[in-house]
């Protein structure tokens, strides 16, 4: 499963095709993104962890939908599954398991041990920098400050000295370039 | 043994290499009442006729009634004389009868949604690809009728009073969500719905049809909210789901892009990530990233647990609280430390205070992480609620061995 140099999108394509085993490969590739993502935004691993499960499994539904485009980017789609996940989890009080249970997955043990490695992984992986080599610099300034760091427009204004629709437009010529995506429901 | 981390990565395999589920349902918590009534409701709720609409000459044909017999004190309970039909309509892509809204007050206090065709001021289904024998009618779906999607949750459209929701589905022509033959219905008889309840907050809700941004006010005071497209180019077919929030706000899904609300007198906006760029107000306030949860009161009543030969597990209590609402209720939890879970079987109808309950309880064992299992009962103050500060209560726990 592991050592194929094959790009994301073609490990989803080929996960839709019936390889099963190429989504695995994705998400051993991926998780420690996600995981540092969400590590920073809860307050602990196994809410973390929880909330991985959740992204992948929802991840893997979207991919085998035959009625949805595999994204041209799958590692920031795959960011913007994540956030939407943390999101509903902050409303709700708790994560979900929804992508899980129609996918028929238990919920699995988290011990002592799956907490240290996810803590881990998440401080090993730097989320900022795979963003960034996606992005030109300012866009990843305002995408980082937006979606990461989730401040108000007008505070990134600030930071980063230039007008507020300034950094719309790079927060959305960032979206544009991450695409893909971005707009999954789940 | 391996990680979870590993395990996750193995389960995801394993069902990356099972079969594509064809209804992609969704399910918040296991529920133990049976899912029929609710699954061929779920059916009722939207359906879609083109063919038959456009010609506008409709017969009455029987009304829709639910399947099985509703009890006003078990589940979402039965209708009140509360049912509305909303004033919000939407076209359909292919013209004739306007798709409409209406809600259900319950016995047990929730609020369904309910969207079907309109004639009249009635909502329902058409009667075409093989629904009600193809006899070409528009079947009243009856007031009284009452969907309940905790279980199956294809659009969680039963919500407690005070939350809020974005909902989409997509659905067959046929009319009915589940259709028998749905690969045979083309994508030009599919249709993509996205509506909502929103509360009275809400002012309007933003959506792009054919390359276009569209901004349309929401029914006020509800915030009721009605869009039909075309079949959806984003989520498969016969599936659907949503948000549901209990704070007021909650995320655009479906077709909508942005949600407008009124805060303070101040406008804001809840958009998706793609969407926010150019969002037309500041975000709404967000809201603070965990809420403590309150520290459990224990009751040590004794609670008893027959084991059967079938595996089947009864667990008998008497309830200390009276239950009166689908608000509230009792749920027989099984832990599974190993597992950092918790099997949980609700108790979905009314109780009496002091009244013994049995609840059977299947697969006993089935997470166990040793030679015995601990079974407790609790007694939950507010269901489906952010924690609120209402603590639930432990009425008692008991430790059953194989």
């Amino acid at each position: 499963m592991n050592g194929s140099s094959r790009p994301d999108e073609v490990l989803l394509r080929a996960t839709r095709d019936g390889e099963p085993e190429a989504f695995g490969e994705f998400y051993e590739r991926r998780r420690a993104l996600v995981l540092a993502y969400l590590r920073s935004r809860v307050l602990d691993a196994e809410t973390a962890g929880d909330l991985l499960g959740e992204t992948f499994a929802a991840a893997l539904l979207l991919t085998r939908d035959p009625e949805r485009p595999i994204p041209e980017e799958p590692a920031a789609w795959l960011m913007a599954v994540a956030r939407n996940k943390l999101i509903d989890s902050i409303r709700r009080g708790r994560v979900e398991g929804m992508a899980r249970e129609r996918l028929a997955l238990e919920r699995l043990e988290i011990d002592d041990e799956d907490i240290a490695r996810i803590d881990e992984l998440a401080a090993s992986t730097d989320v900022e920098g795979s963003l960034r080599d996606l992005l030109s610099a300012d866009q990843h300034a305002a995408l980082r400050a937006r979606i990461l760091d989730e401040l108000e427009y007008a505070d990134i204004a600030r930071e980063l000295r230039c007008s507020e629709s300034v950094v719309r437009k790079r927060v959305s010529r960032a979206l544009r370039t991450l695409r893909a995506g971005l707009e999954a429901p789940e | 043994m391996s990680g979870y981390l590993d395990r996750l990565g193995e389960q995801l395999v394993d069902a990356a290499a099972t079969p594509r589920p064809k209804l992609g349902r969704r399910t918040t918590r296991r529920r133990t009442i049976p899912t029929g009534a609710a699954a061929v409701l779920a059916a009722l709720l939207v359906a879609s006729a083109v063919a038959l609409a456009v010609t506008g000459t409709f017969q009455t044909g029987s009304p829709v009634r639910p399947p099985e017999h509703p009890v006003a004190s078990v589940g979402a309970g039965v209708a009140t004389r509360g049912t509305r039909l909303l004033p919000i309509r939407a076209a359909d892509p292919g013209g004739g009868m306007p798709w409409g809204m209406r809600l259900v007050h319950t016995t047990r206090g929730l609020v369904c949604i309910q969207v079907g065709r309109i004639s009249g001021s009635q909502l329902g289904v058409l009667g075409q690809d093989e629904a009600f024998n193809d006899d070409g009618r528009f079947h009243p779906v009856a007031p009284d009728v009452v969907d309940y999607h905790r279980i199956t949750m294809e659009i969680s459209s039963c919500l407690p009073p005070g939350q809020v929701t974005s909902q989409e589905a997509s659905i067959p022509q046929n009319g009915v969500f589940g259709a028998a033959d749905s690969a045979a219905i083309p994508r030009s008889a599919r249709r993509w719905i996205s509506y909502g309840l929103l509360g009275p907050g809400a002012v309007s809700v933003s959506y792009q049809s054919e390359g276009r941004e569209l901004t349309v006010p929401v029914n006020p005071g509800t915030g009721a909210y009605l869009i039909v497209l075309p079949a959806s180019p984003k989520i498969g077919f016969e599936t659907g789901g949503g948000a549901t929030s209990p704070n007021g706000f909650v995320t655009p899904q479906g077709a909508l892009s942005e949600i407008t609300y009124r805060v303070h007198d101040r406008l804001c906006s809840e958009s998706r990530p793609a969407s926010e760029a150019a969002a037309a107000h500041p975000k709404c306030p967000a809201l603070p990233f965990a809420t403590p949860f309150a520290a459990p009161q224990r009751l040590h009543h004794p609670i008893r647990v027959r084991l059967e030969a079938s595996g089947t597990a009864v667990v008998t209590f008497t309830a200390p609280r009276a239950v009166t609402s689908a608000i509230s209720g009792y749920v027989v939890e099984v832990p599974a430390p190993c597992h950092k879970g918790t099997s949980e079987i609700p108790v979905e109808r009314d109780v009496r205070a002091g009244q013994l309950i049995h609840i059977a309880v299947r697969g006993l064992f089935a997470n166990a992480c040793g030679p015995s299992v601990s079974v407790r009962v609790v007694y939950e103050p507010s269901r489906e609620h952010i924690p609120d500060g209402k603590a639930d209560v432990i009425i008692g726990e008991t430790t059953v061995r194989r």
